[in-house]
């Protein structure tokens, strides 16, 4: 156990290193526009990492605020990315699965965005997005299904952002080494900007852990001794500062992705999820990706229901039914099957004993992860509603 | 092989030397706990079989069963540990990872064994505290734990229960099974335990899992195998008692 310590030690020794690298980093070359960028990084957090060929500054975050709220991001003028990231749900829809500006329904419900700069891998079981830049423009042009509608209307697009003032003034401000054109890296470059900036960590279990002993309430404190606990297994996939895992940071070189089977189907006794929701396994076509999704974080949880990738599961309560099963069970339908007997099951998902209490216990702590400031601070609200 | 027999848990508390770790914990030099476990003195087990009358009137004979445990940890009586300071590395409990008040293993004990033998099972270091409670860590077998029985699979189960049993009323012997792959905490109440720097610097505890009702509300004629694993591995946690020696 000394040397548990030690290595501890040696950990925020590492740590204290590489924050003073990144002091000397004002040396290196660098856009004078990034070094202005002022993080509001909460205590505990690292900084996100930031391409390199897509520097932080204000206007581009500002800009890329404008984008994410602008309905003449979509084909037909009704929808914005804001429409499935609602900023009071944790920039979540409140839907099982998503609805597209075309009324199409997207096979999958919409992830919070709290804190997606420091994402590995994007969307729910997708190894090969990593890039939020990359991301962005799935939902504008894609087309199975469609989200925003874009596709063959780019010019249009361009055209339309093109004549509004707002964006004449501010590309330019936000992009000078192109000289502020306006074209679809920039427009991705500025929409990722503001992402990173979507920080959210000022939830009562943060203040707990920065010393304030009664922001928390007895039974939250004893719902979090069960979920850091080997009985629960929950911070194995839901674990580090985001509660979740493949996350990544400012400096961290090696970046793990990793995705789980948690029992949810079984439609065919052999492990089988419902298409087109197989997980990893619709990208890698391999076998043992069946069923295999991102654990997501579980910040700002409390508000951004229904759960799961397909929001399947209503409420909290039976998120933890599900886990203490061991997987879950459909009776009857389409997609009958025992979830505990998934064979691609993760071995940290056996089940357990809890009892009522301790239930309420875990839900308290899990309600303890909202950060309520993060749903209605101004800096992240869509800025279309007040006059520009 | 050696260590078969263990439904009581005894875990004596000895002082020692260990070097102060200032940054880690708040423990003082020289406080050291050995883990024991003892087999319980029990009802009898006749015939390599133990017998229960359940609260539902069942009569049961059980004439295997086994349960896998991982580790065995002090509860300080703050209710939740006082983290000292930020660290996210620090919450998470990793499998097999012993600390000052945890010790972490891989065992599967038989549920039959005959009372008497003694198992050290490892050695705490808890800082001076009260302590409320002890905990046993229930949990799926590894490949590699010790006491594996060859009898039945254990591996990837935490509990294995099997037997006759005579429904209320009925006559004639049905056989049964139970096991499940749930986890589980025993988490037995104690005095509480107070240890500090000075004066008591000593003291074994001892867990036992009480043996009456293993089998209550268990309807076994109704329930399916893995209902009554769970059944019977809550009436196994719920008995947990613990006393200072
Ligand atoms: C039709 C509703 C909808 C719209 C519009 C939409 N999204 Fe999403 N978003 C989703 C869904 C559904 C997912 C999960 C996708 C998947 O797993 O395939 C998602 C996932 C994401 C993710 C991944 C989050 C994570 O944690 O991995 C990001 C980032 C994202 N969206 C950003 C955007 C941006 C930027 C826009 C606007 C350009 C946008 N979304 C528009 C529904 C939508
Ligand atoms: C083996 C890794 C693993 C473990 C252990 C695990 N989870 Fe998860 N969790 C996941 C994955 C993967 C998903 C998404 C699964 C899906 O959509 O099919 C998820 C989803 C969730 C969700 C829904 C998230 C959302 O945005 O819809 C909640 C809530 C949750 N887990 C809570 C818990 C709790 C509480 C525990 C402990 C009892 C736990 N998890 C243990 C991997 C894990």
């Amino acid at each position: 156990m000394r040397s548990a310590c030690l290595l501890l030690h040696l950990f925020f020794a590492a740590l204290a290193l590489s924050c003073d690298k990144d002091s000397l980093k004002t040396d290196l070359p660098s856009s004078p526009a990034e070094d202005s960028y002022v993080w509001k990084l909460p205590s505990g957090f690292p900084k996100p990492k930031v391409p390199a060929d897509n520097p932080m500054n204000t206007a581009k975050v500002e800009l890329g605020r404008r984008l994410f709220y602008d309905r003449r991001l979509s084909g037909n003028g009704t929808y914005s990315c804001g429409s499935c990231h609602e900023q009071k749900r944790a920039f979540t829809d409140g839907r099982g699965v998503a609805l597209g500006s075309t009324g199409e329904v997207h096979p999958r419900g919409s992830m919070s965005l709290a804190n997606v700069g420091y994402a590995a891998a994007l969307t729910w079981a997708n190894p090969l997005v990593t890039t939020l830049e990359k991301q962005a423009l799935t939902p504008m042009f894609g087309e199975a299904p469609v989200e925003l509608g874009l596709a063959g209307k780019e010019e249009e697009l361009l055209e339309r952002l093109r004549r509004e003032p707002l964006y004449q003034k501010l590309f330019p401000e936000a992009f000078p080494e192109v000289g502020g054109t306006i074209n679809l890296d920039t427009i991705t470059k500025a929409i990722a900007a503001f992402e990173r900036t979507l920080i959210s960590g000022n939830s009562p279990y943060d203040r707990y852990l920065a010393g304030d002993q009664g922001a928390m309430s007895e039974s939250a404190l004893r719902g979090k001794e069960l979920f850091f606990s080997e009985r629960l297994e929950c911070f194995h996939c839901h674990g580090g500062f985001l509660l979740a895992d493949s996350v990544t940071h400012d400096g961290k070189v090696m970046d793990e992705v990793m995705f789980h089977n948690t029992g949810l189907y079984n439609i065919d006794g052999q492990g089988g999820y419902p298409a087109p929701n197989r997980g990893v396994l619709e990208i890698s076509n391999r076998p043992e990706d069946m069923g295999r999704f991102k654990a997501p974080t579980l910040r700002n949880i409390a508000v951004t229901g229904p759960y799961m990738h397909d929001g399947s599961i209503a409420t909290l309560s039976e998120v933890i039914d599900h886990y203490a099963a061991g997987g879950r069970t459909i009776a009857t339908g389409p997609y009958a099957g025992d979830g505990s007997k998934n064979p691609y099951k993760s071995e940290f998902v056996t089940g357990f004993l809890l009892t009522p209490q301790e239930k309420l216990d875990l839900i308290a702590f899990l309600e303890s992860l909202t950060d309520t400031d993060f749903l209605v601070d101004p800096d992240f609200s869509d800025p279309w509603l007040s006059a520009p | 092989m050696a260590f078969r027999p263990m439904i009581l848990l005894l875990v004596s508390l000895l002082i020692a030397f260990l070097s102060p770790l200032v940054a880690c914990g708040e423990q003082e030099e020289g406080i050291e706990v050995a883990v024991l476990w003892e087999a319980p003195p029990g009802p009898p087990v006749e015939r390599n079989e133990r017998r229960f009358t359940s609260d539902l009137g069942y009569q049961i004979r059980l004439t295997h069963g086994y349960l896998s445990s991982q580790s065995v940890e002090l509860v300080p009586c703050t209710g939740a540990v006082r983290r000292r300071s930020f660290s996210w590395v620090r919450e998470a409990q990793a499998h097999g990872i012993s600390s000052p008040t945890r010790l972490g293993f891989a065992r599967v004990d038989s549920l039959l064994a005959s009372p008497g033998s003694l198992v050290h099972l490892g050695t705490l270091a808890p800082p001076p505290g009260s302590y409320c409670a002890l905990t046993l860590g229930l949990r799926v077998a590894d490949e590699d734990a010790e006491g594996l029985p060859g009898e039945v699979d254990m591996v990837g189960k935490t509990i294995v229960v099997g037997g006759f049993y005579v429904a209320p009323g009925g006559v004639q012997e049905v056989a049964f099974e139970g096991e499940t792959t749930a986890s589980a905490a025993a988490k037995a109440a104690l005095g509480p335990l107070v240890l500090s720097g000075e004066g008591s610097r000593r003291a074994t505890l001892v867990l036992a899992l009480e043996t009456e009702r293993w089998f209550d509300g268990a309807d076994l004629a109704n329930l399916s195998r893995e209902q009554i694993g769970r059944v019977v591995l809550q009436n196994l946690s719920a008995a947990a008692k613990a006393s200072a020696r």
